[in-house]
């Protein structure tokens, strides 16, 4: 996968270029927002990153005038820590998504394969199916190895988003802003606890652990049937 | 500062301009009486004239020079006191009767200066009436108009000594209030300096007869006062940050020597490393709580205030901590009214709610019970959590809410000590207040917030 890095802060770019680069995407970084804006037009990324605060030309605007020619490219938006209001402007000028500077590179990961793995659940599906759970989303049911497991709602949002971004790594953080709307960070793990009912709901009768712990970045359920 | 001269001073200009339109009116008032009297008294001496010429005339018409003549002795006796002079002259300028000689023959009013050598000493102006009488006789009435000149003269004598008066009192007035003026100014200006030079425990001097300069005073010492107490809370508060992160700054300090000088293996490096950024970490949410609660106490957020559902925002709260409160063996009872809607920030409001129920769980025992209660009114919604805890001292309740201020008890238990100032900061943006009461036992947090 081809990605574009706009993004003026030297070590920042270079950290992320090479951590992007080892996980085996194609990299292109552009220091202010013109180069930036001028390569994006080039249409040939799977993603954009792109940093709030740019020289010339900042990454709100740039991300304007993208969606404004029509390029629905994904954008990944960096902001500060202290802007809290970035988060609203990004998106609302067209962003996917955003995170907060500073990060670590498993959260930006995460992001980026969440990210790139959109458009394959853009389809609409009522039946969610993933090593060997079913999830009716119509009817909210979840069967194991066609068992009925009873699950809260906040249970079943959780699991869904799981199975959902299945072979993907899903963060703490993601989990948060995405099945709580929690846009701050708690320091109670509520993740952990959720994670860890849900897990024993799913493992009843013995069954082997479906949701694994990605040490240091969060958790995946695996894709394989 | 340099201070005004005297002249300089608003006050003195003030009672220049004031003393100038004084003697202004004063001088009017002056033309006008002197104007006014001589023009009276001359009017009453020309009638006067008038009716004794009107008599001799007709004392002429009935009985000829004869009679007019015998008249004119009769009243111009020099041992008699007239104030009238007479004299009747014929065609050849022969005085026929009487004593005055020095008019011209033709009809009217003729102001003449009294010639010195006259019987009559002491008068300078003689006002003549002259009247043409039959057969080329000529009749001139005079009466002395020296008086009218010496009543003007003492008016505008007067009014000059008047006007001198004026001008010393109104001066020197202006000067005395000016001076006063400039002295409470330069008390004021000396305090100020003081104030700028660092003594920001220094007050701006307020007398006892609290005129308009004493209630700027008051006002401006209140501000100073506010302005102290911020400060204040600022050198506070960056004490108390530069103290809070020395503590997790030198542990990490303290792990990384300790890694460096060491031989390790592999796996403890990582784990060496791994705590480190847990370090990182701390410090980091430190330094987002404390940027997250200037920008919310900027107000900047408040432009983007929506309808919001506080029940809603309650209910998926409990939702969320309700599992970590089992684990830790603590029950939470939600007593919830439907859809209390006001105007807020969701996100905000979100962060409030959870902090709130998080430190009711997080600094209690087992088996607490912990209570939320939202309320709405028409006009006020009231969130309540109560718990059966150990609760807060009276005398340290009030400070739960200043940044990075931990209890004793809660030394022990994570956190950064800013969970509460965020609070704080988000009631405070909602214009909302919040109180501390002991729930007997245990401790009972309110906020009230006004309804939509």
């Amino acid at each position: 996968m081809k990605i574009l890095i706009i993004e003026d802060d030297n070590e920042t770019r270079d950290y992320l270029s090479m951590g992007l680069k080892e996980a085996g995407h194609g990299i292109d970084s552009a220091k202010d927002g013109y180069e930036g804006l001028l390569l994006a037009k080039e249409a040939k990324h799977d993603l954009l990153i792109v940093d709030r605060m740019l020289p010339d030309l900042d990454g709100l605007t740039l991300v304007k005038t993208l969606r404004s020619t029509g390029c629905h490219v994904p954008v990944l938006f960096l902001t500060t820590m202290c802007g809290i209001d970035d988060r609203v402007e990004g998106l609302n000028a067209g962003a996917d998504d955003y995170l907060v500077k500073p990060f670590a590179f498993s959260e930006l990961s995460a992001r980026v394969n969440a990210l790139l793995r959109r458009p394959r659940e853009t389809a609409e599906q009522k039946v969610l199916l993933v090593s060997g759970l079913e999830i009716d989303l119509l009817k909210r049911v979840v069967r194991r190895s066609g068992q009925i497991i009873d699950l809260q709602p906040t249970e079943f949002r959780l699991l869904e988003y799981l199975v959902r971004h299945a072979g993907q790594v899903v963060t703490r953080t993601m989990l948060l802003e995405n099945v709580w709307d929690f846009h701050f960070d708690p320091k109670t793990n509520i993740v952990e606890t959720h994670i860890s009912r849900l897990r024993t709901k799913l493992n009843a009768g013995n069954k082997s652990d479906l949701i694994h712990t990605v040490r240091g970045a969060g958790y995946m359920i695996h894709e394989a049937a | 500062m340099k201070l005004p001269s005297i002249a300089g001073t608003i006050s003195f200009k003030l009672s220049a301009l004031y003393l100038l339109l004084f003697l202004c009116s004063f001088l009017s008032i002056g033309v006008t009486v002197y104007w006014s009297t001589s023009h009276t008294l001359e009017q009453q001496l020309k009638i006067s004239v008038d009716t004794e010429a009107v008599r001799l005339k007709t004392e002429y018409d009935s009985g000829g020079i004869a009679e007019l003549k015998d008249e004119i002795d009769e009243v111009d006796e020099p041992g008699l006191h007239t104030l009238f002079e007479y004299g009747v002259i014929d065609q050849n300028t022969r005085l026929i009767a009487g004593s005055l000689t020095d008019f011209q023959l033709a009809e009217g009013w003729q102001i003449v200066k009294r010639n010195p050598a006259t019987k009559k000493p002491g008068s300078k102006l003689l006002y003549i009436r002259v009247m043409a009488l039959p057969n080329n006789i000529w009749l001139g009435v005079g009466h002395d108009g020296g008086y009218i000149q010496n009543a003007g003269e003492a008016i505008i004598q007067a009014f000059i000594w008047g006007f001198i008066l004026v001008i010393f009192l109104g001066a020197g007035g202006g000067l005395y209030l000016s001076g006063a003026f400039l002295r409470k100014i330069k008390s004021i200006t000396t305090s100020t300096q003081a104030i700028i030079a660092g003594d920001l425990k220094h007050r701006l001097p307020v007398s006892e007869n609290l005129d308009e300069l004493d209630n700027l005073a008051l006002l401006l010492n209140l501000m100073l006062d506010k302005i102290g107490s911020l400060i204040e809370n600022i050198q506070q508060v960056s004490n108390d940050i530069a103290h809070d992160l020395r503590t997790p700054i030198s542990h990490l300090k303290f792990r990384l020597e300790d890694a460096l000088t060491r031989n390790l293996t592999t796996k403890q490096y990582t784990e060496r490393i791994a705590f480190a950024i847990e370090e990182v970490d701390t410090i980091l949410n430190t330094f987002s709580a404390m940027l997250r609660i200037s920008q919310i106490e900027s107000g900047s957020r408040r432009s983007g205030f929506k309808t919001v559902n506080l029940s809603e925002i309650v209910v998926s709260v409990i939702d969320a901590l309700q599992p970590v409160a089992e684990e830790q063996e603590k029950t939470i009872r939600a007593d919830i009214e439907k859809d209390a809607t006001l105007s807020g920030d969701k996100e905000l409001l979100t962060q409030l709610a959870f902090n709130l129920l998080d430190n009711a769980i997080l600094h209690t025992p087992r088996n607490t019970q912990i209570s939320v209660t939202l309320r709405s009114s028409g006009t006020h919604t009231e969130l309540m959590v109560a718990d059966n805890g150990p609760g807060i001292d009276k005398d340290y309740r009030h400070k739960v809410f200043q940044r990075f201020y931990r209890l004793e008890q809660s030394r022990t238990t994570p956190g950064n000590g800013l969970g509460l100032s965020i609070v704080a900061a988000i009631a405070e943006l909602h214009e909302g207040t919040l109180a501390l009461f002991d729930n007997k036992p245990g401790l009972k947090i309110v906020l009230s917030l006004q309804s939509k």
